[in-house]
């Protein structure tokens, strides 16, 4: 099972905003993060492989078919959670997932028998009856992970599955999208790195729409091995130093300010010490302002 | 301040808003100027304004005398040019040369310049003109005794003992009406050109693109905050309630002001442009259709007041609508709210008689503000509690009422953050008998879900019940003829015996009674003459025969003409003759008001349900998680346009199934198979076709219109991803033009035929309800689909 990304461009706005820019990647079974700050063209990566969206130039290959010449094929291997919130608001969760089932192609046996399952793995078993538009945040991105199951997709697009979940659930779905992720190709687009720095197979940086890394995750902290340094910052010069620096952390140990810094050129002359890096410092390196 | 620019900003980023603001003034426009084109009258000052303007001046400049006997010296002069130039045409006209030898003989001097005249050709435009000017003179010296005599005709209605009460409010109004007179008592009439005043203040389609341009800024203004879920975000903030919702309700206003005032001046200035600005100084009341205007203006104040009191009452309105908007929360209901207001006053306007003791449901009314020139062009006092009122006084009470009562309720309830849900009801309803069936509505049929979505919705719900109480009470109609007109009475005695084919035994009927009435006179005489009548006997049979043949003969006239005319179709067409009561007939074959009422329910229920269907899925903004879905495009869109098309067909045979069976159950079914020939109307169809054929193919055309109805309003609410857009777009596209010609029953489906131009614009009308269909589903398919129909 492969997935291969050719020379994707997207361009908006009759060409002056580029989202996408020669991107291309191949992807096999496990999770693969998707980082990059706000605009960097994450949602039109994702818009493009599901299709809601075409690409100016490029294409994508699912097992080595263009993937809109299988159309209806690629849609039902195909899972996809978006990242908004306001859906059906009218409808309950059952009936929501009895919607998106049928407009999966799911036979009803199936649909039953998948629907209890998945109600019961995203713990809403007990709400099945109530209307979406009574659900907390958590829960409706519950019921749209659900829903992104229904089919068995083997490949799964999920965008900011755990945005609004409080940390139990997180876990929670964070583990399921581990054990679910050994025969799919899951792409996980999130802004929380702690939530793929564990269960990704690799992770993809994604800048002004250009893939700027895809790696492991240790591999791609190596990069950044000695540039991550507690240093301990002058009294009254938190503002300035953070100015100058990508400052991950702060925090206070007794009568000093201690700064998390990403830097590869740190003045010798400061009170620092090296420390293990982590993928939020990677964040920071590559998309940090400084 | 800042925050009205904002609000302002929001109309203005609402590309529909401003499409339509620009679209609707241009179709209001050439509306007007097509309108104005279709009057033969405007249309010749049009065409020769020099000529109009030069003979009206003359006659503007005469006394009263001078200008009678130049008109009457004028019309002679035309009167013998007309029968000079049809004797030219026709000589063996022997009536026509009598009589000019009689004008000749009585007015020599006219015959001669007629004579002069007939050289250089009969000059129709100007007489035509001069027709014009001859009723303005006659309404000049009618205006003069109906102001002189006001005070004597009040007197003498006094003098009724009826009016003896001093309570009593007819003769507190009979008093009043000359006192408020006293202020034009010495005002004249004058010739002058008044249609650009008379035409511009009654055209009005322009009402009706105003209160939808007013509903469209409700949508920007509060719609879409709602529906972006901003509200809470909005009201958390410091001037987020009452600063925010005065500086929404100030703009609203003001846009409702300054659009109506820019929309209604272009009226007058095109209608001025047309037939050009005449006398804009002399009295309103010199046009005839403002005789009874009580205020002492000129055309131009008239003109001037009329803008201002018709820009007030759509602020009114905009007021109104502004409550529905801020109280209820759903941007449908909103939509049907508003239509229902403004449809409730249309009917309580048209449909109440003015002396009903309701008259004040009628005039203290939207449409009575607006139309008809009622406040200030007309007099017009309602009873308040005894007292004669005038509308004029009740206007600027009322609406400036309603404008403080609406605004203050729209600013407290949006403050207070008091909102109903029309649909919270039904939901609690629906959701109980959704558990109760759970495992029957579980199902993975998308023709099925698709269809629940739609019906199991308020709105669907509603417009579903109101078509089948509708259906009900026209299948219990009583559709009877009733005859209170001898004549008509007795053409219903004989065709009860002769409707259907023509036997031998209807065949003598006929001949019987031909030879009866043919021998009426003979009978006539025969009595006058008989010895053995005395003269009272005498009277008494002539009597009855003059009346059988007044009401009797004259009904058989028409049966006789019938037959003749069926007998001579019947030979030119090679089919059997028939015979077909034409009152019964028409009732099925050829009634406009219903036909028209029919096809506007039938386009308002598309209207409300259609536009949901795929914008159910912006407003959820579920699109592009349906489409990632195996059957979420091209089978989803087909489903969906599936159920759109029964829902049309269920409604379609609510509306128009019940008239055909109450009909059949009265009349039988026997007429459905007569051609249709042989109603008089469709002379000219040009073919056999039965009646049910002829049903069939109305049928067939109406079902194309509302095929192409709807899938206009489905591709308008995807391109514009929104329900109600695409509702007030197709509003504009279907309703509007069936409102134009409402009154016009010369522009009916049936019209197609009994011009017998139906062969040629059937197929058409189908040919374009097909390609409007594929390009509507094109777009379904591209824009919903996502699925790209051209590939390079």
């Amino acid at each position: 099972m492969k997935i291969e990304i050719h020379n994707l461009n997207k361009t908006y706005k009759g060409g002056k905003v580029k989202a996408l820019r020669d991107f291309s990647v191949t992807l096999t079974p496990g999770v693969y993060g998707l980082l990059g700050p706000n605009g960097a063209g994450k949602s039109t990566l994702m818009n493009i492989i599901t299709d809601n969206l075409k690409a100016d130039s490029g294409f994508i290959k699912y097992n080595g078919t263009d993937t809109l010449k299988l159309g209806k094929e690629f849609r039902s291997v195909l899972g996809y959670m978006p990242q908004q919130q306001g859906l059906y608001d009218d409808f309950t969760a059952n009936r929501f997932l009895w919607y998106m089932a049928a407009l999966k192609g799911l036979k009803k046996r199936e649909a039953k028998k998948k629907i209890t399952e998945l109600l019961e793995t995203v713990n809403l078993t007990e709400s099945a009856h109530k209307k979406l538009g009574s659900f907390s945040g958590g829960m409706k991105q519950r019921a749209l992970i659900a829903q992104a199951l229904l089919n068995d997709p083997e490949v799964l697009i999920l965008d900011e599955p755990t945005a609004g979940l409080d940390p139990k659930e997180r876990i929670r779905i964070r583990n399921f999208i581990s054990e679910i992720a050994e025969n799919k190709i899951v792409i996980l687009a999130t802004h929380v790195v702690s939530d793929i720095e564990f269960i990704a197979k690799e992770v993809m940086l994604l800048k002004e729409g250009q893939l700027i890394a895809c790696d492991t995750t240790d591999n791609l902290l190596k990069h950044i091995e000695d540039m991550v340094y507690e240093v301990v910052v002058p009294d009254g010069g938190v503002e300035q130093f953070e100015q100058k620096y990508n400052v991950s952390n702060i925090f206070r140990n007794g009568n000093e300010v201690i700064a998390r810094v990403v830097s590869d050129c740190l003045p010798d002359e400061l009170n620092k010490s090296n420390v293990r890096p982590n993928l939020e410092d990677l964040y920071l390196y590559y998309f940090g302002e400084n | 301040m800042k925050l009205v620019f904002y609000e302002a900003k929001k109309i203005f980023s609402l590309k529909i808003f401003v499409i339509c603001l620009i679209t609707f003034f241009a179709i209001n426009g050439l509306l007007l100027y097509y309108t104005e084109n279709q009057d033969t009258g405007l249309l010749l000052i049009h065409n020769n304004p020099k000529q109009y303007e030069q003979l009206i001046e003359e006659f503007s400049t005469m006394k009263d005398q001078e200008a009678s006997e130049r008109l009457e010296h004028e019309e002679t002069i035309g009167s013998i040019l007309a029968l000079l130039s049809a004797n030219e045409e026709n000589e063996s006209q022997e009536d026509i040369q009598a009589q000019l030898q009689m004008y000749q003989a009585m007015n020599p001097d006219e015959f001669k310049e007629a004579a002069k005249k007939i050289k250089s050709g009969y000059n129709e435009i100007y007489y035509e003109f001069l027709n014009d000017i001859s009723s303005q003179i006659s309404y000049k010296n009618t205006y003069r005794e109906f102001i002189e005599g006001m005070e004597k005709r009040a007197q003498n209605k006094l003098k009724f003992s009826a009016m003896s009460e001093d309570n009593n409010f007819s003769r507190k109004n009979i008093i009043k009406t000359p006192e408020d007179f006293q202020n034009v008592i010495n005002v004249r009439a004058e010739v002058g050109n008044y249609k650009y005043a008379e035409n511009s203040t009654n055209f009005q389609i322009t009402d009706y693109f105003l209160i939808i341009l007013i509903i469209l800024i409700c949508i920007a203004l509060f719609s879409i905050e709602r529906e972006k879920n901003l509200n809470n975000i909005i009201r958390s903030t410091k001037n987020g309630l009452l600063p925010t919702v005065i500086a929404k309700l100030f703009t609203l206003i003001s846009f409702a002001f300054l659009i109506s005032v820019v929309y209604l001046t272009s009226d007058i200035l095109i209608c001025g442009a047309y037939t050009g600005f005449g006398s804009l100084n002399a009295n309103i009341q010199s046009s005839q259709q403002f005789m009874n205007c009580p205020f002492d203006i000129s055309v131009l104040d008239y003109l001037a007041i009329w803008v201002l009191s018709k820009s007030v009452t759509i602020c009114a309105i905009s007021v109104i609508i502004a409550l529905i908007f801020v109280v209820i929360n759903s941007s449908v209901m909103n939509y049907v709210f508003s239509f229902v207001f403004a449809a409730i006053e249309f009917i309580l306007y048209i449909f109440i008689p003015s002396t009903s003791y309701i008259n004040h449901l009628k005039y203290i009314n939207i449409f009575a503000f607006l139309w008809d020139n009622n406040v200030f062009g007309n007099y017009l006092n309602l009873n308040i509690f005894g007292e004669p009122i005038a509308l004029s006084a009740i206007f600027i009470i009322v609406s400036g009422a309603i404008t403080v009562l609406f605004l203050t309720f729209s600013i407290i309830l949006y403050v207070k953050k008091i909102r109903f849900s029309a649909g919270k009801f039904t939901d609690k309803v629906l959701s109980a008998i959704g558990k109760l069936f759970s495992d029957c509505l579980n199902t993975v049929s998308i023709f099925l879900l698709e269809s629940r979505k739609i019906l199991f919705r308020m709105v669907t719900i509603f417009s579903i019940i109101i078509l089948c109480y509708f259906a009900y009470n026209t299948l219990t109609d009583d559709i009877s003829i009733r005859y209170y007109d001898p004549v008509k009475s007795c053409y219903g005695g004989y065709m009860l015996d002769l409707s259907g084919e023509i036997t031998a035994e209807k065949k003598e009927l006929i001949r019987t009674e031909k030879k009866f009435f043919d021998s009426i006179n003979d009978q006539i005489e025969e009595i006058s003459d008989s010895e053995s009548y005395s003269k009272k006997e005498k009277e008494a049979k002539i009597n009855t025969l003059l009346l059988t043949s007044d009401s009797k003969g004259k009904a058989f006239d028409d049966v006789f003409e019938q037959y003749q005319y069926s007998k001579n179709v019947a030979k030119k067409l090679n089919i059997k003759a028939s015979m077909v009561d034409r009152d019964i007939s028409s009732l099925l074959v050829n009634n406009p008001s219903r036909d028209w009422q029919l096809f506007v329910i039938m386009l308002l229920f598309i209207i409300v349900i259609m536009p949901q269907i795929f914008a159910y899925e912006y407003k959820n903004n579920s699109e592009n998680l349906i489409r990632t879905c195996r059957h979420g495009r091209l089978n989803l869109i087909t489903k969906k346009v599936l159920v759109a098309y029964l829902l049309d067909t269920f409604a379609y045979i609510l509306v128009y199934l019940p008239f055909l069976l109450n009909y059949t159950n009265i009349y039988g079914s026997d007429i459905l198979n007569t051609p249709l020939i042989f109603v008089q109307t469709f002379s000219n169809i040009g073919s056999s076709i039965t009646i049910m054929q002829y049903l069939i193919l109305l049928s067939t055309v109406r079902i194309s219109i509302l095929v192409t109805v709807t899938m206009f309003a489905l591709a308008g609410s995807v391109l514009l991803r929104n329900s109600v857009t695409s509702m007030l777009l197709t509003t504009v596209v279907s309703i509007i033009p069936c409102v134009a010609f409402m009154n016009n029953t010369a522009v009916r489906f049936s019209g197609l035929f009994s011009c017998g131009i139906w062969s040629i614009t059937i197929p058409i009308i189908i040919a374009f309800s097909l390609i409007i269909f594929v390009l509507g589903f094109a777009i379904l398919v591209s824009k919903f689909g996502n699925i790209k129909l051209l590939q390079k």
